[in-house]
């Protein structure tokens, strides 16, 4: 009698029961299609907006003023400029002193991606102090 | 004899094997913060932009949409809504609650310039413009 059931036993242990595996790998495969999506990575550009005239401006302190125009131009101090320019000038005022202020002035019909150009442009060359200005 | 045998103790293995898969499911969507914006926004690029990481987590997120609609976690929002919001975060927290701007690329710049009225008329003053530093 016990030797039965040993034997029977054995017989048991060669055959694996597929089923739970295949449970396990269907339930793994339908969580991997389900949280597969592709994450872009993320860059958060800080700006400054302009206190309302709480505190007076200071008396050395330099503006840098660039326009930005609703059909994606770019002007400084008046003068146009082509966005690889506008690098090397920023750059040039950067490395003189890189806490300088330089205000971006937005057009209101100005698309929003020429403005982030901008920033982007500025962030590379590592000016923090950018203000702006809706206009 | 046999017929005391047969009652077995149940097999505990393969529930065993389903809680662990579901204490791991939950452990990895955690991360489903991700997953609370919309998919139709495209920001703009930004690749020499710091990446976004060490993030306060008081920041306010606000979405604005290619035709200027406001929204937050998929909601879209008015101008009060946005403005009550804004001064609660600002009355409970501080000024110094970030505001992360996620506007499309083809955006008009009057709706961010709305916007960035309303946070400061509110009393908030940390705007950042969130854009896609890289694309994966």
């Amino acid at each position: 009698m016990a030797k039965k059931s040993k034997k029977k036993r054995e017989t048991k242990m060669e055959d694996i029961p597929m089923t739970p595996m295949i449970d396990i790998v269907f339930q793994l495969l339908v969580y991997f299609v389900y949280t597969f999506n592709i994450q872009n990575i993320d860059t958060h550009i800080q700006v400054s907006r302009p206190a309302p005239s709480k505190e007076p401006p200071k008396k050395d302190m330099q503006l840098h003023k660039i326009v930005v125009t609703h059909e994606g131009e770019y002007f400084m101090n008046g003068a146009r400029m082509s966005i690889e320019n506008l690098e090397t000038v920023l750059q040039a005022i950067a490395d003189t002193d890189d806490s300088q202020t330089v205000t971006v002035h937005c057009v209101n019909k100005s698309v929003h991606e020429d403005l982030v150009v901008l920033l982007n442009i500025c962030s590379k060359i590592g000016l923090e102090n950018i203000a702006i200005v809706s206009m | 004899m046999k017929h005391r045998e047969e009652p077995e103790p149940p097999n505990m293995t393969p529930m065993i094997d389903i809680v662990f898969q579901m204490i791991i499911f939950f452990i990895v969507t955690l991360d489903l913060d991700s997953k609370k914006f919309s998919k139709d926004i495209e920001l703009p690029m930004a690749p020499d932009g710091r990446p976004a990481t060490k993030l306060n987590p008081l920041t306010m997120y606000v979405e604005v949409r290619k035709d200027g609609r406001y929204q937050m976690g998929k909601t879209v929002l008015y101008e009060e809504n946005l403005r009550s919001m804004f001064a609660d975060a600002a009355r409970r927290y501080g000024p110094e609650v970030p505001v992360v701007i996620r506007g499309d690329r083809e955006l008009l710049h009057e709706s961010i310039a709305d916007l960035m009225k309303i946070i400061g008329e509110s009393g908030l003053y940390v705007i950042e413009f969130a854009a896609t530093k890289k694309k994966v």
